[in-house]
């Protein structure tokens, strides 16, 4: 166990986040040199505007060294950009250019001194803080531009700088938001992988020690109770596979048939293998209602090869259909290694009649039965 | 007992499921020798030559797929597992053994099979059937250049996976369960080819050559 929870804390919880924000933040640093660029073509295309260019130039300095800054640092140490201090440091610049801005300029000018570069600090606050904070240096920055417009009296002025303001918190609340679904969905995964590499672990551990107890045991009983915790094991890993599946969720076909199999193993002497292809149609695309008349399909054939055909073995297989007309594209057969019997002679009884043939007509599939004297039955299932 | 008696490498890392696997042989199979890892295994039957292998699929140092790879050409190899529906199963097979069994299989089943197997006989269960035939579907989508089944292969390989012995498949399409055979070793044949040939090209597109 000691190497499972090692593994855990390697690939775990904590590791993916860091990794994400990082990622996160290296997108934003290529988003703040575009900003800054085009911040300084704005400011050398309304040159003939500024009242005070030496001042203009040593703000965009100071942010052009604070984008070389983090920029080389998104690439080698990006874990220090989620630092309370950087992005404070980036929310001060982008508020002091804002109001640089209605120092340099005279009153009419074509864009804002840093144009949209104040945005990179919003969104890295909403990476790294989340969405309230995120909204809440929004604020800060669209405060600011609202003040420094509004000594300009002019109205199509100041409604620009309303929007602006919308704009903002738009990209501080988004950023916040989706980075915060994007946590929980690569927690939801490595959680995920983590399941399965447990079950894999326990595959050769204790489904090896049940395998040992099935066949060493001489008590009945016991021998009876490894065989349901294999089966519980096996409905477990099957579970696992579908990584994307929740709880809430209806169980998947493979699941639903071997609790099927198992239950009908508990009721008869006899073993009942499941196989279900890889590529076999699943959930969502198979409504529930037609998994559980499948599974009840299956548990009345059993019940049958176990009650009239003296069978030892049951192979329920299922796979894609390759009959073009069939509605959800799935064939299923339960075959039995029993005694069958010829068709012609005997009289279909009410379990094949309608609780097999009922059920899968019902979901408009068709049912098939192949049987000889000898060699066992088998009910083929397309739906 | 005697000559006769079919001598055979049993390889797993549990102690416990070799001891077991001694009593479930019987007369007609003399253990040769046990391993608890890959490479035990493939020093022992190097040394020993047995008639066949039965290793487990997951054990240290590259388990049964590392030892398939190692001494199937010469040597017929079982793989018994517990796992049903894992992919090391198909590189196991692709690897070059001649089944794969699971160990919840009973001790006559064993016996019988692993008889067939040490006569170079395709050991072959309804599960592993059904995961080769999907990774012939999985072929014929996205590399059609490669090694198809025939219409009759197919037919044999889908009733091995729906249960169906090799007597039953052959009593169905009116056929000898030897021709059954063939086409089993066939399609084996062919994954193996897919497999190597897959890889090739991997290498290619990768830049690995």
């Amino acid at each position: 166990m000691t190497t499972l929870t090692a593994r855990q804390n390697r690939h775990g919880v904590g590791a993916g986040e860091d990794v994400l924000t990082e990622q996160l933040l290296r997108s934003v640093s290529i988003f703040r040199w575009a900003t800054l660029i085009w911040a300084i073509i704005g400011v050398v295309l309304s040159r003939d505007e500024l009242t005070r260019p030496w001042l203009a130039i040593a703000l965009l300095a100071i942010a052009t060294i604070f984008t070389a800054i983090t920029g080389l640092l998104a690439t080698t140490n990006a874990s220090l950009l989620s630092s309370y201090w950087f992005l404070f440091l980036e929310l001060g610049i982008g508020v002091t250019l804002l109001l640089g801005d209605g120092l340099v300029y005279q009153q009419t000018r074509a864009q804002s001194l840093p144009w949209a570069w104040p945005a990179a600090g919003v969104i890295a606050v909403g990476i790294c803080l989340g969405q309230r904070a995120g909204i809440l240096s929004a604020l800060l920055v669209g405060g600011t531009s609202l003040f420094v417009e509004s000594t300009v009296l002019d109205r199509s002025v100041l409604v620009s700088a309303f929007s602006k303001i919308g704009l903002w918190l738009l990209v501080g609340s988004i950023a916040g938001a989706l980075t915060q679904r994007l946590r929980l969905a690569e927690r939801e995964i490595s959680l995920a992988r983590t399941r399965e590499e447990v079950a894999r672990e326990l595959h050769d551990g204790v489904l090896q020690t049940l395998a040992v107890i099935q066949r060493r045991s001489d008590d009945p009983a016991l021998s009876d109770m490894a065989k349901d915790q294999e089966n519980s094991l096996r409905l477990y890993l099957a579970d696992s596979r579908a990584v994307a599946m929740t709880a809430s969720e209806p169980a998947s076909l493979e699941t639903t048939l071997r609790e099927a199999a198992a239950a009908s193993e508990r009721l008869y002497d006899l073993t009942v293998q499941v196989i279900v292809t890889p590529d076999c149609p699943d959930r969502p695309d198979l409504p529930a209602p037609l998994i559980q008349a499948l599974a009840g399909a299956v548990k009345e054939s059993i019940t049958n090869s176990a009650k009239h055909g003296d069978a030892n073995k049951v192979t329920v297989f299922a796979e894609p259909s390759e009959r073009k007309h069939d509605r959800y594209g799935l064939f299923v057969s339960i075959k039995d290694d029993g005694s069958g019997f010829n068709i012609d002679e005997v009289v279909e009884g009410i379990g094949l009649g309608r609780s097999i043939r009922g059920r899968i007509t019902e979901q408009g599939g068709t049912v098939e039965l192949k049987s000889r004297p000898g060699r066992g039955t088998e009910v083929q299932l397309w739906v | 007992m005697g000559v006769s008696a079919i001598r055979v490498v049993v390889a797993d890392d549990h102690s416990i499921w070799r001891s077991g696997i001694k009593e479930d042989l019987g007369e007609n199979f003399h253990i040769v020798g046990e391993a608890a890892d890959a490479t035990e295994a493939i020093a022992l039957i190097e040394k020993t030559k047995p008639d066949l292998v039965l290793t487990d699929l997951h054990m240290p140092n590259g388990g049964g797929v590392a030892v398939a790879k190692a001494v199937a050409d010469a040597i017929p190899v079982v793989i018994l597992s517990v796992s049903e529906a894992e992919a090391d199963l198909l590189e196991a097979v692709a690897a070059g053994a001649v089944g794969y069994l699971l160990k919840s299989i009973d001790a006559t089943e064993l016996r019988n099979q692993l008889w067939k197997a040490a006569q170079g006989e395709p050991v072959f269960s309804a599960s592993l059937a059904a995961l080769v035939l999907t990774d012939f579907r999985r072929m014929r989508n996205q590399a059609p250049d490669g090694q198809g089944l025939s219409d009759r292969e197919r037919e044999v390989l889908q009733l091995v996976a729906r249960g169906h012995t090799y007597g039953e498949i052959g009593e169905d399409l009116f056929i000898s369960p030897k021709t059954v055979e063939n086409h089993v070793r066939n399609i084996l044949k062919k994954l193996r080819l897919n497999r190597k040939n897959e890889l090739i090209r991997y290498a290619v597109d990768h830049g690995i050559t």
